[in-house]
């Protein structure tokens, strides 16, 4: 991966390497109240990757923060749609934690297991008990698979979901490589709510792309568990501009709800209306918060996680802080922009109740890119503070159908510098 | 406080985020002319580097603190000057990208100097 050699050095990769073999040979009990406040982070996302390496950075070894993530690197969701579309590599999409490590942050490469929030510690899979003053949990979010009978995790090695970056969506993209022109693509866009609302149908637009180039004689069926979805004015135009007749678009009104059936071995998935056979599938089910917040007792009973606007603090358990697509964000979306950004005011409140820095205002703005064709893409966003006890949206935009080509270039251009400027800021 | 308000000459609106990349190369030449705007700046938090690094993590989601361009102009090291200037024509939608219209909109002029402040300190 050209991103990690470029960015961990020789002497780098051996210590990260020499830690996790370490923690492989011998479980560590990590104590409580060390000599600086203790700031552990679980989950190594836009939310976790973000809060770590700005409190390590800003506090300048005052404060000690360890972030415990179960992967050595990253693949972004964000832009894995390109990925699918041919636009980017998966190395590209790839992150390593040197960064951090660089900023001042202990990487341990560990899943955590449980969080025990009386003795103020989270255990990770090799046994090891880890302290804290302040924990922040960033799991993002799991798929609900008892929504969809027939489905589960061994299933989505078949019929991928694609949802979480990485080896699944190398299978769908393997999937799509693979099928014959002429083929069926089907496309099961979740309920609300969900993480990136405009990226199934970015996804939708990107697949066409490949098979308009590649199998054009292909079809996409797309059956959504919704009736509206996320700018959708702008990627229907897109559908109609460069892929007309290959992409129909089925809302739940028409099909009796979304997908509630995956059978893998006859290829089909099911609504409450009809049947469906494909040659590659594409189910994103129904989502909650990351197991462990659940486990915890973080989440409420919708699933997702209630928070303290303003320090990210639990309304469920104190001491502890969540941010990104787990929690219940107001009014913004959940997107890798929103994580990144509450992350940065959630960064700014930990450090203050641990070390009694400067205490700022929040505030966050968000902006979802989409890529609908080549050098064309589109953009809806908004800046928000805090009022009415949440996450208040401020002033939005988006961007507008029959827009010249010059302005979606120079969005397409835009997208890729956003890029390249939160994954330098998630991973330094 | 009053601040110098800067009109760049020859610019061509369409493109915020190239213009941005081009008024840094025709601030630094002094093409620069400069009227008066008097600013209300006078509250605690204006030019306070440590506020306007805070207020700076809403830009570095998309500008690189490093200042590399990568489809986002660099504002690294820019002139004070010439950042509150910029900002305000997003403001006023004298430029276009409804992206910086949006956030330029909810700055107080505090926000702005201190912002203003904290890029200025930066080098790429």
């Amino acid at each position: 991966m050209p991103y990690m050699l470029k960015k961990i050095s020789r002497r780098q990769a051996l210590k990260i390497g020499g830690a996790a073999g370490a923690a492989l040979a011998a479980p560590m009990i990590i104590p409580a109240h060390a000599a600086s406040p203790r700031l552990v982070v679980v989950g190594g996302g836009a939310g976790g990757a973000t809060v770590a390496r700005h409190v390590a950075a800003d506090s300048k070894g005052a404060v000690d923060v360890t972030l415990i993530e179960a992967n050595k690197t990253y693949t972004t969701c964000f832009f894995s749609n390109w990925y699918l579309g041919g636009f980017r590599t998966m190395e590209s999409i790839t992150h390593g934690y040197g960064g951090l490590e660089k900023a001042g942050v202990t990487v341990m490469n560990q899943w955590a297991t449980g969080i025990d929030p009386d003795g103020k510690t989270v255990t990770t899979a090799d046994g090891s008990k880890v302290g804290y003053d302040r924990l922040v949990v960033a799991p993002g979010i799991d798929f609900k698979f008892d929504t969809i009978e027939g489905y589960d995790a061994g299933v989505a090695e078949t019929i991928p979901h694609a949802y979480k970056a990485g080896p699944q969506t190398t299978i769908l993209r393997n999937q799509l490589e693979a099928m014959e022109d002429g083929g069926t693509v089907v496309v099961a866009p979740p309920p609300n709510p969900f993480r990136c609302p405009p990226g199934p149908y970015e996804r939708i637009s990107l697949i066409a792309h490949y098979l308009k180039h590649n199998k054009p004689k292909s079809k996409i069926i797309v059956l959504d568990a919704k009736n509206k979805f996320s700018k959708q004015g702008l990627f229907q135009e897109a559908w109609a501009t460069y892929y007309d007749g290959m992409i129909e678009w089925l809302p739940a009104d028409m099909l009796g709800g979304g997908v509630n059936k995956v059978d893998a071995g006859a290829m089909s998935v099911s609504t409450a209306d009809e049947t469906f056979q494909g040659d590659v599938i594409n189910v994103i089910p129904a989502q909650m918060s990351g197991k462990i917040a659940r486990d915890t007792g973080l989440a409420n009973d919708s699933g997702w996680c209630p928070v303290d606007p303003e320090s990210f603090e639990s309304q469920q358990i104190p001491n502890i802080h969540l941010v990104g697509d787990s929690i219940i964000p107001g009014d913004m979306p959940k997107s890798g922009f929103s994580a990144n950004s509450q992350a940065k005011v959630c960064a700014n409140a930990v450090r203050h109740l641990l070390t009694d820095s400067r205490l700022f205002p929040a505030r966050f703005s968000n902006t979802c890119w989409s890529l609908v064709g080549t050098n064309d893409a589109v953009k809806v966003g908004a800046s928000y503070n805090v009022g009415d006890g949440k996450i208040k949206k401020i002033e939005g935009f988006i961007s507008k159908t029959g827009e010249d080509r010059d302005l979606r270039s120079q969005t397409a251009d835009e997208a890729i510098g956003w890029y390249s400027g939160i994954t330098a800021d998630m991973f330094g | 406080m009053r601040l110098a308000r800067i009109f760049v000459l020859g610019y061509a609106p369409k493109n915020g985020g190239v213009l941005l990349h081009c008024l840094k190369g025709a601030a630094l030449g002094g093409f620069l002319l400069g009227t008066a705007l008097t600013s209300s700046s006078s509250g605690s938090l204006a030019q306070d580097i440590e506020y306007g690094e805070y207020l700076a993590g809403e830009c570095t989601t998309c500008h690189r603190k490093d200042g590399s361009y990568e489809g986002i102009p660099s504002i690294t090291g820019w002139p004070a000057e010439s950042f509150i200037a910029v900002m305000n024509e997003y403001r006023s939608e004298d430029r276009e990208n409804p992206t910086m219209r949006t956030i330029s909109r909810r700055l107080t002029v505090e926000d702005l100097e201190a912002l203003a402040a904290y890029f200025e300190t930066l080098s790429e």
